[in-house]
């Protein structure tokens, strides 16, 4: 087999793919990345067993064929190549010969047959979405995801398209994000599904410059494809929590707050709370709202008071301070709505316009006496 | 087949082949038996069967790309999970592949394609000595995962007892998934003790005996590699159908002699060059590996049982080792009052006294001094060890 490839264009690929590559792995075949070499280009394919990223390249091919390239070495030679086309020789025993003006270096590679298959989408339906629509449903709701293996069906979003309406949802039973946008209209697929994180992370790093994409969802995997890349993930297969019925109906009392004073505000109070339990309290009174902490073990305290508008009885509430912070930070306006009932009972912040609606669920802690 | 060379138990295979064909298949197996009895190898068996795109035979194929795939365990669907090096520093959240060292990792890569090749090789790492919970928790993120290939997916769990040594933390942590594991996906937990295993774990399994493998079996399969037949003949009478052991002794027939000459020698005459020498064997042995003292007591257990027979038969047929017949007549003419059971037993007491840390020139002199006396046919005072 002969080809010849942009050293430029096989560098940015091989970064891209090189992401995808577990740093270790009782595979060896899964350290390399797949050449599949067409007439009218190379497709270059690394994968995790869990998500597999195909990378397209255009480049004068000779004589088609497929092979498996260690990823490193490669990633390492043309991180110290010039600019310019890279001719690659690869024999019948799989040894790849790579030539330059430098010189000529020789690798040996893995028969392709060893590579894992590339997932098969029969069957799948699309789903049409803007970019910046698919960041936002990843932005808003990523972080919320659950961490714990305990519970494998909140390691991923639950993306469900329902009554023309967009809704993706995380959770991890300490808070909860239902991200809605109403745009679905016309969609193939309707439905839902439960994408692994790992998958979310990896593509909203990929979506600046892309305007329309269609996620193909099948019975097993997700595929998202854009320009020349196309990156499939298997889902998880396992049953979402019924999240509506946890979304309380009935918060009377009404909290109005400016996000950013209150953000600050828990960010200095919580470096004096217990470093376990990140324990503060909200006192909230008719337009006062005190934040406070005290860790007994190191003899700290933390207190500040800020300004709010508050419709209820006073109401004395504790939250994590890490999951009030990252929640208040994913909050879009810069006054909040908060809606609560009781110390015990979850706390809902939303916000809505005509085209999205976020309801954050928090849960509260209960407040040692 | 994958393995061309397996000695196939054919009843437990024809009984896996019967379930998986029609759908009664326990998603939970546990492959029991001695040690080197091929319970891996017909795992993996089962695994490509699972998997294997040539629909026309029962058997398979290992030839299409799927079972290539299994027999070089780079299969999306087959899943090894085996014992590690404990590591302390090793947290809650990290892959069970940083246990490893990279020495451990290139180590397992190569044990991993040799047991591709070979159905009786045993994979085996430095100061593994437990299936880690990361192992366990890498498994639960991978299962709830949708399956990689079509097929069914395997999950291999090798020296399944390590699920409960040092303490059962991944064994409980496995037992949710194993009773209910996700469609389409079969536990094999493979064990040659599963004495040691959590009764959660055991009863929740379907369990598929290994016996030990005849000796016929283990003799051919020993020429077939090119082994003498006087040779292949003696190995597998010490094997005891067990072909890991068997694999282990091929090529080291002389050896074996060697250490009978040693042993008899130090036995029969008190001399103390030889008791010294002795000595100087098993010290060396034990400071190689556990393995080697072992092979040295058990070729000196099966003298004295070559000659336990002989004195009470008369039978020359039985003799493992066949050269010493001259050597073994002389032996029970000079001895005619010996207890020759009694010479085995206080073998295999001195194999557990050192086993457990024993001192070494003690444990030795008090063999040898009561096995002279058993020679002379007077009786000995036994101790056993007590935990």
């Amino acid at each position: 087999m002969f080809f010849s490839i942009d050293k430029t264009k096989l560098q940015s690929s091989l970064i891209q793919l090189n992401k995808v590559i577990p740093t270790r792995s009782t595979l060896p075949i899964i350290s390399c990345v797949l050449f599949d070499i067409r007439k009218d280009g190379i497709e270059l394919r690394a994968t995790d067993l869990e998500i597999t990223l195909s990378i397209f390249v255009n480049s004068e091919i000779k004589e088609t064929g497929m092979i498996a390239i260690p990823i490193k070495t490669l990633l390492d030679i043309t991180q110290e190549l010039d600019e310019g086309d890279l001719s690659f020789e690869i024999t019948d025993i799989g040894k790849i010969i790579i030539n330059t003006h430098y010189g000529k270096y020789t690798i040996m590679g893995k028969q392709a047959d060893e590579f894992p298959a590339i997932p098969t989408i029969d069957q799948a339906n699309e789903l049409l979405l803007k970019s910046d629509d698919l960041t936002e449903m990843i932005d808003n709701t990523v972080y919320a995801v659950s961490k714990d293996e305990m519970k494998p069906a909140l390691q991923g979003v639950l993306l469900q398209v329902k009554e023309n309406q967009l809704i993706t949802v995380a959770t991890d039973g300490h808070r909860l994000v239902r991200y809605i946008k109403d745009q679905a209209k016309g969609q193939a697929f309707e439905g839902q599904v439960v994408m692994p994180s790992k998958f979310l992370s990896l593509i909203r790093n990929q979506l600046s410059n892309i305007k329309d994409l269609a996620l193909k969802i099948s019975e097993n995997h997700v595929q998202i494809s854009f320009d020349d890349t196309t990156i499939y993930s298997r889902i998880i297969k396992q049953r979402f929590p019924d999240y509506e019925s946890v979304i309380p109906q009935d918060n009377d009392k009404k909290l109005v707050v400016n996000k950013n004073e209150l953000l600050s505000s828990v960010k200095r109070v919580s470096i004096f709370s217990n470093k376990s339990t990140r324990q503060i309290s909200l006192s909230i009174t008719k337009d006062s709202l005190t934040i406070s902490t005290e860790d007994p073990e190191n003899i700290t305290t933390g207190k500040e008071t800020i300004a709010c508008v508050y419709e209820g009885e006073p109401l004395l509430i504790g939250y994590n301070a890490q999951y009030l912070k990252e929640v208040l930070a994913h909050q879009k306006d810069d006054d909040i709505n908060v809606k609560l009932k009781t110390p015990v009972s979850a706390t809902i912040f939303t916000h809505k316009t005509k085209k999205e609606n976020i309801v954050t669920l928090l849960m509260p802690i209960r407040i040692n006496d | 087949m994958i393995y061309s060379d397996l000695i196939l138990n054919e009843r437990n295979w024809d009984n896996l082949l019967t379930a998986f064909r029609t759908g009664r298949l326990h998603h939970a197996l546990l492959f029991h038996g001695p040690s080197g009895t091929g319970k891996s190898a017909h795992a993996i068996e089962l695994a490509a069967t699972l998997n294997c795109k040539d629909s026309t035979s029962s058997n398979p194929c290992g030839l299409c790309p799927s079972c290539k795939k299994v027999r070089s365990f780079q299969h999306g669907n087959v899943r090894l999970v085996l014992p590690f090096p404990r590591k302390t520093n090793l947290d809650k959240n990290s892959p069970s592949i940083k246990a490893l060292t990279d020495a451990d990792l290139t180590s397992l890569q190569e044990q991993m394609k040799t047991m591709g090749m070979k159905p009786y090789f045993k994979i085996a790492l430095n100061n593994a000595n437990t299936i880690l919970i990361n192992s366990i928790r890498d498994l639960k993120n991978e299962l709830y995962l949708s399956p990689p290939d079509a097929g069914g997916r395997i999950v291999l769990i090798l020296d399944a007892e390590y699920l409960c040594i040092p303490n059962a933390t991944s064994a409980n942590a496995l037992l949710k998934i194993l009773e209910e594991p996700p469609e389409k996906t079969y536990f094999i937990l493979v064990t040659s003790r599963s004495d040691l295993m959590l009764e959660t774990i055991l009863s929740r399994c379907q369990k598929i005996y290994f016996p030990a493998l005849p000796e016929d079996a283990i003799e051919s399969f020993l020429v077939d590699e090119g082994e003498s037949p006087l040779d292949a003949h003696l190995i597998a009478r010490l094997s005891e159908g067990n072909m890991h052991l068997a694999r282990n002794f091929q090529g080291m027939v002389p050896q074996l002699y060697e250490n009978v000459k040693t042993i008899l020698n130090a036995v029969f005459t008190k001399q103390p060059d030889l008791w010294i020498k002795f000595h100087k064997e098993v010290s060396r042995l034990k400071q190689s590996g556990r393995i080697e003292m072992d092979y040295f007591f058990r070729t000196g257990i099966f003298a004295f049982r070559d000659l336990l027979f002989l004195a009470e038969t008369g039978n020359t047929e039985n003799v493992v080792f066949v050269d010493n017949l001259q050597k073994y007549q002389s032996v029970l003419e000079k001895f005619p009052q010996s207890n020759w059971a009694e010479c085995i037993q206080l073998m295999e007491d001195a194999l557990s006294f050192i086993r457990a840390n024993g001192y070494l020139p003690l444990v030795i002199n008090a063999m040898l001094m009561d096995m002279g006396k058993v020679l002379k046919g007077d009786e000995v005072k036994r101790f056993s060890l007590q935990y």
